[in-house]
Parts: structure tokens; C-alpha cells; sequence
């Protein structure tokens, strides 16, 4: 495969990070593959149950497919957002002819801040009691009818928290799609 | 290349029938509390889930190091993961692993009763006894970390009573007095609301607040037994018993009786709201004294602030002066490494620590010392330390210490969306006597 390179020195140079990744990712997948035929908890006796697990999951546990396709749900927001929303600030980027640099820095920033103190300020924006910040502007606009509890109504949480999220990262997205 | 795989897979494979026997450990005898031999210092290390400058882990490093004094080359090494559900989660890994410290905390749960079934953990009554010291302690903060067949593995550091706190003058505003009964809650929540009040203050973010007030109605109806019997499958929420708070519990969401968004809001976000004076009211126990009953409480509010014990009913089994008084999350000693040296330092630090803990103004699991009242509390302080002296007998367990984990996580989440109004009661008496069913035979068989 590769004509110019001995075997030995492809064996040193990928062995190594291949036993990594062994250690590290692929022998706990197999590990959980070979647990998930047993029905344990830690410190009871394991007892060989064969697939009645993924039955139970796919069958009888309405929790999975609920969370299944939130996540389905959670990906099309955030697909949308990232990609999406970093086209569109990219394009404009482009489109700026001085201080481009500057915008971009200051587009990134966010990108920066850890997820935890996200996560916090988005507690507070979404706030209803004491009012946050996006029930506050919706009332000040005139759109006192939304004003909700974010976070609380289970028809908005998911887009709720999912905003935040690719929020981040369409910075990231955008700023390599710029051309430099 | 092909042989290079086949090797490795080879090797996964016997690295997994490996590790399938590595589950259950030797271990020595839990009930043998006197181990003889000679004193070894070393290091020792204590797991727990308690506030990183909270008084328990200041005065047992203080002790400790007092106890290294006479005993070169002992330590204590404290480590504390404060967060419940991220420390339940170390634990039971760690309990998996069969790597368990020679101290650590937990609960009176399921998962616990199996470990000491499996001869994990060291007999605390005969522990106590040992030393005598078990008829000091408070049978109300025994009997918290016991399991339901009366045995002792946990020993308390803690003794706290749980108070409605309320606000005078919002009620006086509102026109509603103390609720006689469980039942007046709903209609004084409907009063205060219309008052422009929010009546209960909650911390819906870490859910074991609004847990608690499912645990109010059959503690009142059908005494401590309904718990027991409910997280084993034998009672189900369809009985009376469980009808009643969950009819009740959606009466409280319909009548808004926790603030809007509550379930988003955290432990402070409560406190803020009822010190404030926005909110009527808010649910916590003794663990709050230093800011609910001294000169540190916002002074506008400071005068009109007091407490009610959790109100009876009609029919009540249980009296107006039995309800949530739990002695804290419990310490377990692992039998694995219990030697001459945990053994002598336990005799030294229970021996001392009730005392240095009563200083702090707290209560002591024990009755051997007197509480000392901070200067700057107001009278409101005294008079809770006081109604510890006239306890009954019974108490209010809190679920999440009773439910096996996936229960108790399910019932959490549809307690919110009960209480929301996003599910009927009827569906939630069905979701939840099915998965008791289904989780509740594996845990307690």
C-alpha cells in the first residue's frame, strides 16, 4: 500500500495509537456490547438475560423512543443553526470590506466561554420568575402573549435548550467557511 | 496485518471474561465491630457527599488531626463530591470496582441494603454499641439510617427537623391563616395567587423539594409503612392512600402553588424568593437556621418570618409532631478495611465530635449535648432547636432515599409534569405503578 515505506517503520508509527485507541475507545464499547446481554447493577450477581434488554428498550420503555427522538429533534436544530446560520453570518462577513477581522473576533468570543457559564446565563435569559431577558423584550415589543417559562413548557424546552447550543458553534463554522 | 488483528481480538475477548469475574470480593466479617491487633497508622480515606466548608467535614478534619497527633503517619483524606446524583454515581462505580474507601456516605437505599447484605459494610449498631456510645444518640436519627428490616449500617453526623417556613404578613395580606390541614393548601395557594403572591417558593432543579411533598399524604393517611410497602410493588398509587397525593399533588400545580418555571429554578433561586418576601412560603429544614433565623435574614422580612410543622388531616395515623426530621446522608464503614486503626479512630472521633458539632449551633444526632444558639439568631432559632425535644415517634421518610434508582428517577420527572399540568393524575397512577412493577422485583427480591 505504501511503496516507499517498510512494514516495520508503518508498524511503529501507527501501532501505538492504534493500541491507544484500543484501550481507550474500542474496548470499552465491547465491554458495554458484552454487558448489555446481562441484567446487573454494579454489585448484584450478573445473570445472562440474551436480548431482553434491547427488547424491553425497543418495545416496552416509552422513555427511549421519547428521548430517541428528541435527539433526532435536537440534531435538526442544531444541523439547522450551525450550518445554516454560520452560512449566512459567513456570506455577510465576506460581503464586509473593512473592520472584517475585528467582526469575526468579536463573533468568536462566545465560541470561548465554557459551556457552564452558558448554560447559567441561558437560566436567567429564559427566566420567567424574576423576568429574564427574552420574556422582558417580548413584553416590551408588544408579544406579551409568549412570555412563558422556557424552560418549564415542555412544548419549548427542547428548542430552548438546543438554541444555546448550536448558538456557539455557528462562530466556529463561519469564521473557516470566511475566505481569509 | 490479519495476524495483528486476530491477536487483538483475541485479547479483547479474554480481557472481557476477565473482567465479568471481577464483580463480588472477599470480604470480612461485618459483624466482628472489635478487630484486635496492633495500631497501624496510615492513611485512610472517607467518601463523601457533604458541603466542602460544612461543619461535619471541618471538625472531622480538625479531629483527625488531633487523632495524627498521638498517631504519626495518620491522615484523613476527606473527599467530597457535594452534588448528589454525581456522587451516587462514584459511589455505586466505585462499589462495582469492589474499591470502596474504608469510610463512605450514603443513604438508607436499596443499593446500600444490597451491599450490607453482601457483608460490605460493618455492622453500625454493634459498631456503636462497641463503643458505647449507641445510647446517646436521638432513636429518631437511628432509625433515619436504618433499613426497613430494622438494621443499622449508617451512622448520622446530622439531626434536622424540615419546617414550612412561612411569611406573616403575606398571609395577613392575603387573608389566610396557618393551614389546619394537608387539605387547606390548595385553596390558601388559590388566595395567595390572587393576592398577587407566589405561595410556595420551590427548588424544582434538583427535584427532591417537590419529592417531598408527595411523601406528605400517605405519611398523614396511611402512616411510614406506605412508602415501604409502595417502592416493593405491595401498594400501588392507585390505592387510597396513593390516589390522594396524587390527586393532591395535581390540585397544588392547578391552584399554582409553586412559582411559574419553577422546575428551572435552583436551590438559591427559592431561597431568594421567599427572603425577599415574594414568595408566602418554602419547605426546608434545620440545615438553614443560619439564614433563615439569625440577623443575617434580609431585615425587611426578618420579623414576620416563621415556621409550621408539616399540618395533619382528617383521619390522620400520624401526629402533628411526626414528620420529616432526617438525620443526613449516613456513614458506612467498608468491612473490607476495617482494622485496629479505623476502629481506634472512630472510638476517638465519635467520641468528641457531638460536642464540637453542637458548638456550631447545630443539632447533634446525639442527646448528650446542648446546642449552642449563635448570638446573632433571632428567638425564632431557639424555638426550632426546641421542638427537636418533642418529636413523636414515627417519621417521614423522604422517597428518593427509599425508591430504587430507576423509580425514583422516573418519579421525579412525571411529578413535574404533574404538577404542570402537562399529564392527568390518571396517567401518571398508571405510568408509575408500571414501573414500579417493572424495576421494583429485581431491586427488593
Amino acid at each position: 500500500m505504501l511503496p516507499n515505506r517498510s512494514r516495520t517503520s508503518v508498524l511503529v508509527f501507527l501501532l501505538p495509537p492504534l493500541l491507544l485507541y484500543c484501550a481507550a475507545v474500542l474496548f470499552p464499547i465491547l465491554q458495554s456490547l458484552f454487558l448489555s446481554f446481562f441484567s446487573w447493577n454494579g454489585i448484584s450477581d450478573m445473570e445472562f438475560v440474551g436480548l431482553d434488554n434491547y427488547v424491553r428498550m425497543l418495545t416496552a420503555d416509552d422513555i427511549f423512543w421519547r428521548s430517541f427522538f428528541n435527539a433526532l429533534l435536537y440534531l435538526a436544530i442544531c444541523l439547522v443553526l450551525q450550518l445554516g446560520g454560520a452560512l449566512v453570518v459567513a456570506s455577510l462577513l465576506t460581503s464586509l470590506r473593512r473592520g472584517r477581522e475585528l467582526i469575526k473576533t468579536l463573533y468568536l468570543l462566545p465560541a470561548v466561554i465554557s459551556t457552564v457559564a452558558i448554560a447559567f446565563l441561558f437560566v436567567r435569559i429564559y427566566s420567567i420568575d424574576p423576568v429574564g431577558l427574552l420574556n422582558q423584550l417580548l413584553h416590551w415589543i408588544g408579544l406579551g402573549t409568549f412570555e412563558r417559562a422556557w424552560l418549564s413548557d415542555v412544548n419549548t424546552v427542547l428548542a430552548a435548550v438546543s438554541a444555546p447550543e448550536a448558538g456557539g458553534s455557528p462562530g466556529c463554522t463561519c469564521s473557516s467557511s470566511t475566505p481569509r | 496485518m490479519k495476524k495483528l488483528f486476530r491477536a487483538a481480538a483475541v485479547a479483547a475477548a479474554a480481557a472481557l471474561a476477565l473482567s465479568a469475574c471481577g464483580g463480588v470480593g472477599a470480604a470480612s466479617d461485618p459483624a466482628n465491630v472489635s478487630p484486635t491487633g496492633e495500631i497501624k497508622p496510615r492513611e485512610i480515606s472517607w467518601l463523601l457527599s457533604r458541603p466542602a466548608d460544612g461543619a461535619v467535614i471541618n471538625i472531622m478534619k480538625k479531629l483527625a488531626d488531633d487523632y495524627a497527633k498521638d498517631h504519626p503517619g495518620f491522615a484523613l483524606n476527606l473527599i467530597t463530591t457535594p452534588d448528589r446524583p454525581s456522587y451516587i454515581q462514584k459511589l455505586e462505580t466505585l462499589a462495582a470496582a469492589n474499591k470502596l474507601p474504608e469510610l463512605f456516605d450514603t443513604d438508607a437505599t436499596p443499593f446500600a441494603q444490597q451491599l450490607a447484605k453482601q457483608g460490605k459494610m460493618v455492622d453500625a449498631e454493634k459498631l456503636l454499641k462497641s463503643l458505647d456510645v449507641y445510647d446517646d444518640y436521638r432513636p429518631g436519627a437511628l432509625d433515619y439510617q436504618r433499613f426497613d428490616d430494622g438494621s443499622l449500617y449508617m451512622i448520622p453526623f446530622q439531626f434536622e427537623l424540615e419546617f414550612i417556613w412561612y411569611n406573616k404578613a403575606l398571609l395577613e395580606k392575603a387573608g389566610v391563616t396557618v393551614p389546619k390541614s394537608l387539605d387547606d393548601l390548595p385553596a390558601m395557594c388559590t388566595a395567595l395567587r390572587s393576592a398577587g403572591i407566589t405561595p410556595i417558593a420551590i427548588d424544582g432543579q434538583d427535584q427532591w423539594p417537590l419529592e417531598r411533598y408527595v411523601a406528605y399524604q400517605p405519611f398523614r393517611a396511611a402512616g411510614p409503612e406506605f412508602v415501604q410497602k409502595l417502592k416493593k410493588g405491595e401498594a400501588t398509587f392507585t390505592d387510597p392512600a396513593g390516589q390522594k397525593t396524587v390527586k393532591w399533588m395535581a390540585e397544588l400545580g392547578k391552584a399554582k402553588c409553586f412559582q411559574d418555571g419553577f422546575s428551572a429554578q435552583g436551590y438559591s433561586d427559592a431561597q431568594n424568593q421567599f427572603t425577599s418576601g415574594q414568595a408566602a412560603m418554602y419547605n426546608i429544614g434545620t440545615w438553614e437556621l443560619p439564614s433563615l433565623a439569625t440577623d443575617k435574614l434580609n431585615s425587611e422580612v426578618r420579623d414576620d418570618i416563621d415556621f409550621f410543622t408539616l399540618p395533619t388531616t382528617d383521619g390522620s395515623v400520624t401526629s402533628a409532631n411526626e414528620f420529616v426530621s432526617p438525620s443526613g446522608i449516613g456513614m458506612a464503614v467498608n468491612s473490607k478495611t476495617y482494622d485496629p486503626l479505623v476502629s481506634d479512630f472512630l472510638k476517638f472521633a465519635l467520641a468528641k465530635y457531638p460536642a464540637e458539632y453542637a458548638a456550631t449551633g447545630a443539632l447533634s444526632p446525639t442527646t448528650t449535648v446542648q446546642t449552642t444558639v449563635p448570638a446573632n439568631a433571632t428567638p425564632l432559632y431557639k424555638k426550632a432547636l426546641e421542638t427537636a425535644d418533642t418529636l413523636g415517634a414515627k417519621q417521614a421518610m423522604p422517597w428518593d432515599t427509599q425508591l430504587d434508582p430507576t423509580t425514583n428517577g422516573r418519579l421525579q420527572q412525571e411529578l413535574v409534569l404533574l404538577v404542570q399540568g402537562n399529564i392527568t393524575p390518571e396517567q401518571f397512577t398508571s405510568t408509575m405503578d408500571n414501573t414500579i412493577k417493572q424495576n421494583a422485583p429485581k431491586f427488593f427480591k
